[in-house]
């Protein structure tokens, strides 16, 4: 008996320690859509704080971390457990944003000495301790902790302030209109009140009565409702977040086993996106969602099983990436027509050894639109809708009218790209020359030599005689396009101030503003043309292949055509050298591999880099 | 001035390389005329490739054609003030060059016009008007400076651009009817007929110290 009590003590201990330990990847909240899981956090044992929050994925958190607190104080020193994962998520739903990391906790004093903005709030009804400062919430649950941002998104509180918004801009007299608008007002304010806090639990800051009296001495109270209602919209929903996550422990990877399984492979970060939860990447689709809200509810089936995932490995000087995107049959259907064809041939030779960045997209839309059609007619023809059945009536009476092999002809839509680097061009400027007599002045025009960027695009065409014959009348109504020997000259077509160049090849048109390729490669680039070896990567890469090289690219890539996200990217790689390749593999009827490899040439260390690589990730899938 | 400096804020505000003229001629009787140059010529590849886009760093970018609007807005405020007269605009889209030429009964009026009409249109009324004091004429002595330029600070935050806004220059010519007499500014030069003044300074060097370009001259009128 006492032997049994012997053996079955350490192992009572055994399971009572391993029910009750917890892991940082359990405190990840279930509305997280985008994940970085990083396993290999011993990596980072040398990082500095400061280093740490000047990464894009700190960026929301940061504010408070980033003071006289964590000045010279490394990962190592702020009391975070290397054993455990380190966890960034991000999240967005129409109603609020959600951001934050978890992470392993070996010393709690240490930890407090680094985020100390966080004073204590209280013991939750499970032992775990909420710790909070302005902004932030941290969470302190066994060995773990997570810090949480929580905030309403702009969009649901412009929604359910723009009426007040609307009455205090567009009427000279507030007060008098809000007197004659006493019901619409309160209505409104209601309105959002009750959706705010449909439990009641928490106080607002000041009435109702008092809001309105507000309003009704001060101009600018739109702002402060909004404010108010943000303030208690953010306790409100950090409330429930806590109560999910760290009272009923349902977190991301509880409740997703797309995510649990991608936690064990073996790398040394993971990597989530759910696309179907991930709103903040829908903008490109509002137009179809407003527009076409039924056919959107019925098309979104086919989008309901998308999503990514990835892993990060590491090398002495490569981080290496793998990503799949996975999607439901249907869609696998589409994308198997539309991505699995043999490399465009009449590409190569336009592609030039020596390209600074280069990529080619190879995709056949007409085979893609012959499965689309096949497969989503059935499924939209279920709607009896009279809208959608007239719209279906069109899209099959268009489908059986038009000469569809010749519209696909035109475009068939494989695309290359090359950015040949830089080239100077001349450009007009004034200046001014002064008479030392009485110092009257006169304008004179001078040439200046500015770098422009070179481009040139490909289209795989099999009609480009159509644009040849565009280009022909048109060049008889501006002296701004002339017909050269083998292509089109647009004079100051780009920025107004250098030319473009069209060449209407056969099965390729093409587009430059690159002089040199004109002059000299106009039917390919010869002996100069890709490398066997790069042409043998392309061919084995399915229907995506990038190349940059980081080193010659990134100093000089025109940032003025770069959104705001690929800025920050290109601005945090650009200290590095080396190169990076995308490229994926043919799309199966469940999912398409992509492979991100970025080799670095950098004085910087492995840990840094593997931190860019997450960045640029992190910016892009935002 | 500044109602013409503000209206090209934004295009201006793309710009790195700016060269600024400012020319005034100032009359015994008090009286006078401004014309007052922005050429923004070496930056068009820039300005034409902003102009491309919808937003930069999260605002939005406007059209030619909004620009114009607003321009030609700020210019009708402008012609209706007391004591302004004579008030033109050349606009050169193709180089950036934007020439504004107005007179002005007295330097009083060429001040307060301008800030009337700079609180006549709305965006600007957050844009202090408290360089009132920039400039006084008595027929006799005349203490100027330069419009207030710290709009185009923001600019010297970015090292490339810092280094465009090194190229640029400020001009700024005082005319008069009579031989000037003194001059305190030591890095103004005189005209060989004695009657125009011109101090010139980079762009960087007026932005970091406007007071470099401040300055104090008297002529001598005949009877004197």
């Amino acid at each position: 008996m006492i032997n049994f009590k012997k053996g079955l003590l350490p192992l009572f201990l055994l399971l009572f320690s391993l029910s009750y330990s917890q892991e940082s990847e359990n405190l990840i909240p279930t509305n997280a859509s985008t994940v970085f899981s990083i396993n290999n956090i011993n990596l980072l044992q040398k990082i500095s704080i400061d280093e740490l929050v000047a990464y894009d994925f700190m960026d929301e958190l940061h504010q408070e971390l980033f003071d006289g607190s964590t000045a010279g104080k490394t990962m190592k020193d702020a009391g975070i457990d290397f054993d455990q994962r380190l966890n960034i998520f991000y999240g967005k739903d129409h109603t609020y944003e959600v951001t934050g990391f978890s992470f392993g906790v070996h010393d709690k004093v240490a930890l407090f000495e680094v985020f100390d903005d966080f004073e204590f709030s209280e013991h939750l009804s499970n032992g775990s301790e909420r710790y909070n400062s302005l902004f932030n919430t941290l969470i302190l649950k066994g060995t773990s902790a997570v810090l949480l941002r929580l905030q309403p998104t702009d969009e649901y509180l412009v929604r359910m302030t723009d009426s007040l918004n609307y009455y205090e801009w567009d009427t000279e007299n507030l007060n008098e209109y809000l007197d004659s608008q006493e019901e619409v007002f309160e209505e409104a304010v209601f309105e959002e009140v009750s959706f705010m806090s449909p439990n009641d639990s928490i106080a607002l800051p000041y009435d109702l009565m008092e809001r309105e009296e507000m309003i009704h001495t001060d101009k600018k109270s739109y702002w402060e409702i909004r404010d108010s209602l943000e303030y208690v919209m953010q306790l409100e929903g950090m409330n429930a977040l806590i109560e999910d996550l760290i009272i009923s422990e349902k977190s991301l990877s509880t409740i997703d086993d797309r995510f649990r399984l991608q936690l064990d492979t073996d790398s040394e970060g993971v990597f989530f996106i759910d696309n179907s939860r991930n709103f903040s990447n829908q903008g490109g689709l509002w137009y179809f969602q407003t527009m076409y809200p039924i056919m959107n509810a019925d098309l979104k089936e086919l989008y309901a099983e998308n999503h990514m995932i990835g892993s990060l490995h590491l090398d002495s000087n490569e981080v290496y990436f793998d990503l799949t995107a996975n999607y439901g049959d249907q869609l696998g259907a589409i994308y198997t027509e539309m991505n699995n064809n043999p490399l465009n041939k009449d590409f190569i030779k336009y592609i030039p050894d020596d390209a600074p960045a280069y990529f080619v997209y190879n995709v056949d839309l007409r085979k893609a639109y012959e499965k689309a059609y096949d497969i989503l007619l059935p499924m939209l023809k279920d709607n009896k809708d009279n809208k959608m059945v007239m719209n279906l009536l069109a899209i099959q009476l268009l489908d059986k009218l038009v000469d569809k092999k010749a519209i696909f002809g035109v475009y068939q839509g494989g695309i290359f790209g090359t950015f040949n680097g830089v080239q100077k061009v001349m450009t007009k400027q004034i200046e001014y020359q002064y008479d030392e007599d009485n110092f009257d002045y006169s304008e004179i025009e001078t040439e200046t030599e500015e770098d422009i960027p070179v481009f040139t695009l490909g289209f795989a065409s099999e009609r480009t005689d159509l644009c040849e014959m565009v280009l022909q009348d048109l060049s008889r109504l501006t002296s701004r396009i002339e017909k050269k020997e083998g292509y089109w000259l647009v004079k100051d077509a780009i920025l107004e101030s250098a030319p473009l160049y069209i060449v209407c090849n056969p099965k390729v048109l093409l587009i430059s503003n690159d002089e040199q390729f004109i002059k000299s490669h106009l039917s390919g680039y010869g002996k100069f043309k890709l490398s066997k070896k790069k042409i043998r990567k392309m061919k084995k890469a399915g229907v995506l292949y990038a190349k940059l090289d980081l080193g010659e690219s990134l100093n000089q890539f025109p940032q003025a055509f770069l959104d705001s996200k690929q800025k920050k990217v290109l601005n945090n790689l650009k200290n590095n050298s080396g190169s990076i390749e995308l490229s994926s593999q043919d799309s199966e009827l469940s999912h398409t591999l992509y492979g991100l490899r970025y080799s670095f040439e950098s004085a910087s260390s492995k840990a840094n880099q593997f931190l860019d690589m997450i960045n640029a990730l992190y910016i892009l899938s935002k | 001035m500044r109602l013409f400096f503000f209206s090209f804020l934004f295009l201006a505000s793309l710009s790195s390389c700016i060269e600024i003229l400012d020319d005034i001629t100032f009359n015994a009787d008090g009286s006078g005329e401004l014309n007052y140059t922005i050429n923004l010529s070496s930056s068009k590849l820039k300005i034409n490739s902003i102009l491309a886009l919808d937003t930069l760093d999260g605002k939005k970018v406007p059209d030619k054609e909004e620009i114009q609007e607003k321009i030609s807005e700020l210019l009708k405020v402008l012609s209706c003030q007391d004591g302004l007269s004579e008030v033109h605009l050349t606009e050169d889209y193709d180089n950036y060059l934007f020439k504004l030429s107005l007179k002005f009964n007295k330097v009083s009026d060429l001040i307060s016009g301008v800030y009337v009409a700079i609180d006549a249109v709305e965006e600007f009324s957050e844009v202090e008007a408290a360089d009132s004091s920039w400039i006084s004429w008595d027929g006799v002595r005349l203490s100027r400076s330069i419009p207030d330029l710290n709009a185009f600070k923001f600019r010297m935050n970015n090292e490339e651009d810092k280094e465009l806004i090194k190229i640029g220059k400020y001009t700024s010519i005082s005319r008069f009817e009579y031989p000037v007499d003194s001059i305190v500014n030591p890095l103004a030069v005189l005209s060989k007929n004695n009657k125009a003044v011109m101090l010139r300074g980079s762009m960087f060097d007026v932005l970091q110290d406007p007071s470099i370009m401040g300055n104090r001259i008297s002529v001598k009128p005949p009877d004197y």
